[in-house]
């Protein structure tokens, strides 16, 4: 028989590496880095270093839930608009899956959009993006996105997280993980939204899965109390506020001295950061320090001038476009802002008008606002949604008229800024009708795998162990986009 | 490779033989040999023989027992998750000074009868069968019936429902011989699965997922197996192969929903209980209009004699062959031209009815239309149904148009003699009731021609007809309306020489119009809209499919679409071989009942052990394997294997009762033990912090239900009630606004202090204070929580407006109590929130920190702020 039937059990962990389970993670990652002020904690090995140097530090991911139609926005196909009114060619519609459309009468649809050529690299947009026009030196256009999901929430769990299926942890938590946060007394992953329908994920959309939940993004309001509980009741004046906090602290050092644990140390810690959070959080939405000129820039108040925008998106999203900013200022590594829904299934030609008045404006204002101050070389921007919108008008059954797309994974557009992207560029192509990728296939997997590059991971070995796995953003897919890098 | 010679052969044959076990396959591991049972190193209580020689072994000085009050905190945190009231900590303490032993025991025995141990121990099993109360992705619909797993659950464990019963019900309950309800809501277990009911989405795929989900939740839960690693290719450590996988799989491919209706035994005797009073209540209407009938013959017979001569019948009902409302409604034409509305919910202000009908056979001319509201009185036990949607059976016809269409299409109206004239009933609206609308100018017969008839209502408040015909009439003047036609032609016939048939006809309209008869019939109609309803409650459970049964095979690369060889349900090779149980006639394929039994034969290495761990788990906060969901080689390896195969053992022989084997642990010196640090300087210890050889208790922070409940329980606004729907406490918008499900309707009274446990769990909106402190995401089986701190956690405890009511709650009792005398009332929050009493250090500085709080002049807030410092302190939501 074998020997050793058992190896010898392991000594436990060591208290470096309690103190990194227990504090590691999201706002607790500025614990960390307070912890490490205080030389709390020499080396933190809660958080994983960076495989190599990282050209990104902060992330503005712009999530355009439903996906937005790539040939109305990015990808002009004059043959499309030739062959509008026609079927697919067999051998394609052969293969083809759709969720609503019925296969045997779909027929093209050209779009009714113009497109022309922009900056110095001369890259085609829609007439809808004139303010993102102006930014296009510095944009990586990806014209090849494809995926293989065509559904709303497993089309997003995908993007976000990497798996069609829940519980897996997003984006921004596997870089909190990787990377810590930087904020002293904000949250490290924040989450902004303008919501038209609701988002299908709900809170799985920025969820930490199966990572430790401090790794999950905050919900930010963009007005009132920004954080959920961050306001003190009403009864308690604010100078017992800090008076709470302190005597809650000096009842747990009594306790620290009886008990002798560390980790009570940490929720001293924690209760100091939380106070000053309450302090931080209002000043980061306390938007009366910008300049007029910046408040315009972005359109921060043009729903008061638009009577259309009966929901006031136009202002809201451009509140959360300048508090993304703000935010990666205050060191939060991580910001997504959702905007839903592009899913326009009909209604097209006027919803994308109503998105991209919504959105064009305040998104270039950011690029040129983080470029002023400095922050676009260090902060990656992506723009995006789940999938794309057929080339084929959608029939479904209901619908009188044809006047939408339908979802669509095998081809789609997205474009990202800064951060290590090398701007001016268009990387990929669809057929001439834009139904799959011709040249330069970028997966899902292929994405995540270069923005874990930009900062400083090999996306191979940025690993969580869980239920006897190790586990991955990019499962067991993924190359890094070599192109995409400056 | 070249042949060996016989001598060299016969020697490779011996040592083959010699290492047949360990050559057998590379795969030796410890968890996949049966635990054997091994002897106590030494007499006393079994576990501290085990644990007491391994730190002899090492040089290691346990600590000494927990003082009783720390105790008896622990013993409530870890068995029920609520605090000893002061009252039962006094009690205790004093037990205690006089015998320490039986003042334990006594308190262990009185905690696992506790219907809130149930409460306690379920939940953790609740983390492993991914409870939910929706489905989970974009609709993320309510699972109304969810809860009664939940509640069997708990019940099971408060009834010690043995753990072999226990796992073989929840795994195959529904296949076990006479299933009873309680069985098959136990196989809930597998409805906990996510469910993807998006629109447009590839539906085997999301069967597929389930199947999946409920391999691997069974594997987590029963097996610590990670064979979710072989799904898609073979598992990299274990012993595990892809095509195995799906053997596994093949037990749950069949396994289909089911719902049926469950009342509950007492929702059920309410009902008879109800019928029967509401039957008791029918016979007495139904003596009261038998007698009526005696003196209706008579009054009936007056009545037909003062009808006088009859006119001739003269309408011809027009059938509609289209009939449209502007409402949506649904309309429905029988034969006879009788055109039934049943109407949407919403009632908008305009309701218009087009019909279109072709020119009645056999008129020449139409001189007018007949429009009859159709009410119908009651017969028996059916009660009446009133021609219209309105109040009490009212409709208001604001006014009718007609048209007629030629053949090639081309429309003209055809005005009324009295045009926009408008028609309302409010009273006897069980009957039918009839209007006559005349033409302004007779019109007649074109070949093809067509009736477009417009209805509209104008009134809002659905009062809409609800029952119509439309007749036309080519006589002139237009013939009278009183009597329906078919009423009309029975009374043509001499009353000697009437039939059955137009007798009852007769007397059915003559019931309908007679005052006293349709009050009485009113009355009853009622009383029969008041029938009490059957129980409808439902189970979530699963069945076997029996026809068109799904064929498994292996999914190439984990792609459903990719079909790779045909498996039958089997287990691991690694593991003991399943024997399927002896069924006459059937073939003897496994189910999932073999499977279930499968875990609890005594050849099965992991069952026992995993369970046992996950108990200890329970009591230490670390399993003895640190890893509870994976035994497999990469898992950690056992800090005591022996006591863990003891113990293992022991859960089989004491009946697998889970009661029995905590109070075994409980009882041990090993969990009675300090959980402070500052003495392990004495113990000698390198790393104080290092406790794998347990010689001392672990003190961590207690899970998210435990942290509200022991804030509700401190306060004393906790509700105690047991089981039910789950409740929803309140939240702000723009948390539960975020899915695509966003009603999140408050719970109101008691229902919004009811333990954690009971919280509505919404996929797409956790609630947020358990998420905070880490409550599971219920995607896959949970065998171990993380404990993480953060900042949230702080600003949770401090505003979040539970929180705060709680500390109100007892500011306020206190401020009561012991207005005058700051030090009661900061021991009393003590006694409450710690159960011991403050050190004067910690006296001192609350009595500071509460002076200060006075100075806003509100004495109730300063002990409202010394209560919510007590609740925000690390000790509070710390089992010690």
């Amino acid at each position: 028989m074998n020997a050793a039937p058992f190896s010898p059990p392991p000594l436990a962990r060591s208290r470096r590496d309690f103190l990194a389970s227990s504090a590691g993670g999201l706002g607790a990652l500025a614990l960390a880095s307070l912890l490490r002020d205080d030389g709390l904690l020499a080396a933190p090995s809660g958080f994983r270093a960076p495989h190599f140097a990282p050209k990104a530090k902060n992330c503005i991911y712009f999530f355009m839930e439903g996906g937005p139609s790539q040939m109305d926005l990015f990808d002009p196909k004059p043959k499309l608009n030739e062959l509008d009114g026609q079927p697919l060619p067999p051998s394609v519609l052969e293969k083809a899956q759709f969720a609503f459309i019925k296969k045997e009468e779909a027929r093209l649809m050209g779009s009714p959009r113009t497109f022309r050529k922009y900056g110095q690299c001369g890259m085609d947009l829609s007439d809808l993006l004139p303010h993102l026009s102006t930014c296009v030196d510095d944009i990586a256009l990806v014209r090849s996105m494809h995926c293989d999901q065509f559904n709303h929430l497993p089309g997003q769990l995908l993007m976000l997280t990497g798996s069609p299926l829940r519980g897996w942890p997003t984006l921004g938590s596997w870089l909190n993980y990787g990377l810590g946060s930087e904020s002293r007394d904000l949250p490290g992953y924040v989450v902004l939204t303008t919501l038209g329908r609701g988002l299908p994920g709900g809170a799985a959309s920025w969820s930490s899965g199966f990572l430790p939940s401090n790794y999950g993004g905050s919900l930010f309001r963009s007005q009132g109390s920004p954080v959920l509980n961050l306001e003190t009741p009403d009864r308690i004046p604010s100078g017992m506020q800090r008076r709470s906090v302190e005597a809650i602290n000096d009842l747990n050092r009594i306790r620290q001295q009886r008990t002798g644990h560390d980790e009570i140390d940490a929720r001293i810690r924690h209760y100091e950061l939380a106070y000053r959070m309450q302090t931080a959080a209002p000043e980061l939405i306390d938007l009366s320090g910008e300049s007029a000129a910046t408040l315009e820039a972005y359109g921060v108040e043009r729903s008061e001038r638009d009577s259309s925008d009966k929901n006031g998106f136009q202002s809201a999203f451009a509140r959360n476009c300048l508090l993304a900013r703000r935010l990666v200022e205050r060191g939060t590594r991580f910001v997504t802002l959702f905007l839903s829904t592009w899913d326009q299934h009909s209604n097209l030609d006027s919803a994308l008008a109503t998105n991209t008045r919504i959105s064009d404006q305040p998104v270039a204002a950011l690029l040129k606002d983080l470029k002023e101050r400095g922050l676009l070389d260090e902060t990656l921007v992506v723009w995006g949604g789940e999938f794309g919108r057929t080339p084929l008008g959608e029939n479904r059954p209901g619908f009188k008229t044809v006047t939408g797309r339908d979802h669509h994974p095998h081809s789609f557009s997205l474009w990202m800024a800064g951060g290590g992207i090398k701007g001016g560029q268009i990387l990929g192509s669809t057929d001439e009708v834009g139904w799959g990728v011709a040249e330069d296939p970028v997966h899902v997997h292929d994405l995540h795998a270069t923005i874990l590059h930009l900062f400083g991971f090999d996306h191979e070995s940025l690993t969580y162990r869980f239920q006897g796995r190790d586990f991955r953003l990019t499962d067991v897919h993924g190359h890094v986009v070599e192109k995409l890098l400056a | 490779m070249t042949r060996p010679s016989h001598g060299l052969a016969l020697a490779i044959a011996l040592l083959v033989g010699l290492f047949a076990d360990a050559a057998a396959s590379d795969h030796w591991h410890w968890a996949f040999q049966a635990p054997v049972r091994p002897e106590a190193p030494a007499a006393g209580h079994p576990i501290d023989a085990f644990i007491d020689a391994r730190l002899a072994a090492e040089g290691i000085e346990p600590l000494p027992e927990a003082d009783p009050a720390t105790l008896l905190r622990r013993l409530h945190l870890d068995l029920v998750g609520l605090l000893p009231s002061p009252e039962e900590a006094e009690a205790f303490a004093a037990e205690h000074a006089r015998d320490p032993q039986t003042a334990f025991a006594d308190a262990v025995d009185r905690l696992l009868a506790s219907p809130h141990f149930g409460e306690r121990w379920g939940r953790h099993w609740l983390d492993l069968s991914r409870y939910a109360d929706s489905d989970g992705y974009l609709g993320d619909t309510e699972r109304a019936w969810a809860w009664r797993y939940r509640d069997w659950v708990v019940d099971a464990v408060n009834r010690d429902l043995p753990y072999d019963r226990f796992s073989i019900e929840q795994i195959a309950g529904d296949l076990l011989p006479d299933a009873t309800v309680d069985q098959r809501i136990a196989t809930g277990f597998h409805r906990n699965a996510l469910r993807n009911t998006e629109a447009g989405v590839d539906l085997e795929l999301a069967r597929t997922q389930m199947v999946i989900d409920r391999v691997n939740a069974v594997a987590t839960t029963w097996l610590a197996l990670t064979l979710a690693c072989a799904e898609c290719h073979n598992h990299k450590h274990d012993p595990l192969k892809q095509e195995e996988f799906y053997r596994v799989y093949a037990f749950f491919n069949n396994l289909d929903d089911a719902d049926p209706v469950a009342p509950f035994p007492e929702e059920t005797a309410k009902y008879e209980r109800d019928r029967a009073a509401w039957d008791s209540k029918a016979k007495e209407f139904e003596s009261v209009l038998a007698g009526e009938t005696e003196t209706l013959a008579g009054r009936q017979r007056e009545w037909e004699d003062r009808l006088g001569p009859l006119p001739a019948a003269a309408w011809t009902a027009l059938v509609p062959d289209k009939a449209e409302s502007g409402a949506s409604d649904e309309m429905s034409i029988s034969d006879d031209g009788a055109v039934s509305v049943k109407a949407k919910k919403s009632d908008p202000d305009t309701v218009t009815y087009t019909l279109e009908a072709p020119w009645p056979e056999g008129l020449g001319t139409i001189a007018g239309v007949r429009l009859e509201a159709l009410g119908s009185p009651g017969e028996g036990r059916v009660a009446g149904v009133p021609a219209g949607r309105g109040k009490d059976g009212a409709f208001a016809l604001s006014d009718l148009a007609m048209q007629l269409r030629a053949s090639d299409g081309s429309t003209r109206s055809l005005p009324l003699a009295e045009p926009k004239e408008s028609w309302a009933v409010d009273e006897e609206t069980r009957r039918t009731h009839a209007k006559v609308f005349g033409l302004g100018e007779t019109v007649s017969a074109e070949e093809g021609a067509r009736l477009v008839l417009t209805l509209r209502h104008k009134e809002g408040g659905g009062t809409t007809l609800r029952r119509f015909r439309l007749s036309a009439t080519a006589s002139e003047p237009l013939p009278p309306t009183e009597l329906p036609d078919a009423v009309l032609a029975a009374l043509s016939v001499a009353p000697e020489g009437r039939s059955e048939a137009q007798l009852s006809e007769i007397a059915a309209h003559y019931r309908s119009i007679d005052p006293a008869w349709s009050a009485l019939r009113l009355a009853f109609d009622e009383h029969l809209a008041k029938a009490p309803a059957k129980p409808a409650s439902k189970i979530q459970a699963v069945a076997e499919r029996r026809a068109e049964r799904r064929g498994s095979y292996v999914h190439v690369r984990g792609d459903y679409m990719r079909r790779g060889d045909d498996v039958s349900p089997g287990v691991p090779a690694v593991l003991h071989p399943l024997r399927p149980r002896p069924r006459d006639g059937e073939d003897t394929e496994p189910d999932r009942l073999d499977l279930a039994h499968w875990l609890f034969d005594d050849a099965n290495p992991l069952t026992a052990r995993v369970a046992a761990n996950q108990i200890w788990q329970h009591l230490f906060g670390d399993g003895l394997v640190a890893t509870p969901d994976d035994f497999g080689t990469e898992g950690a390896p056992p800090t005591h294997p022996e006591l863990l195969d003891w113990l293992a053992t022991e859960f089989r022989r004491v009946g697998w009762s889970r009661k029995a084997l905590i109070r075994l642990i409980v009882s041990s010196q090993a969990y009675r033990r300090s959980s402070a640090l500052p003495a392990a300087a004495a113990a000698g210890l390198p790393d104080p912090t290092d406790n794998t050889l347990l010689w001392r208790q672990n003190r961590y922070r207690v899970e998210a239900e435990t942290v509200r409940d022991l804030h509700l329980a401190a306060s004393g606004l906790l509700s105690r009630k047991l089981g039910g729907k789950p409740v929803r406490p309140p939240l702000p918008g723009f948390v539960t606004e975020v899915g695509r499900s966003v009603g999140w309707p408050e719970s109101k009274g008691e229902d919004r202090y009811r333990r954690g446990l009971y919280i509505f769990l919404k996929r797409t909106v956790m609630y947020p204070s358990l998420t905070a402190f880490d409550a599971p995401g219920t995607e896959v089986a949970c065998a171990r929580r993380d404990r993480t701190q953060s900042p949230m956690q702080a600003l949770t405890l401090l505003n979040d407006p539970v929180f705060f009511e709680c500390a109100e709650a007892l500011g306020r009792e206190l401020a009561q109590s012991h207005a005058d005398d700051a030090d009661a009332a900061i021991d009393e929050i003590f006694l409450r929130c710690l159960a011991r009493l403050p050190e004067p250090a910690e006296r001192d500085a609350l009595r500071s920190a509460c002076a200060d709080f006075a100075r806003s002049g509100d004495a109730e807030l300063a002990l409202v702020g010394a209560a919510r410092v007590v609740m925000n302190l690390d000790e509070f939501i710390t089992r010690e």
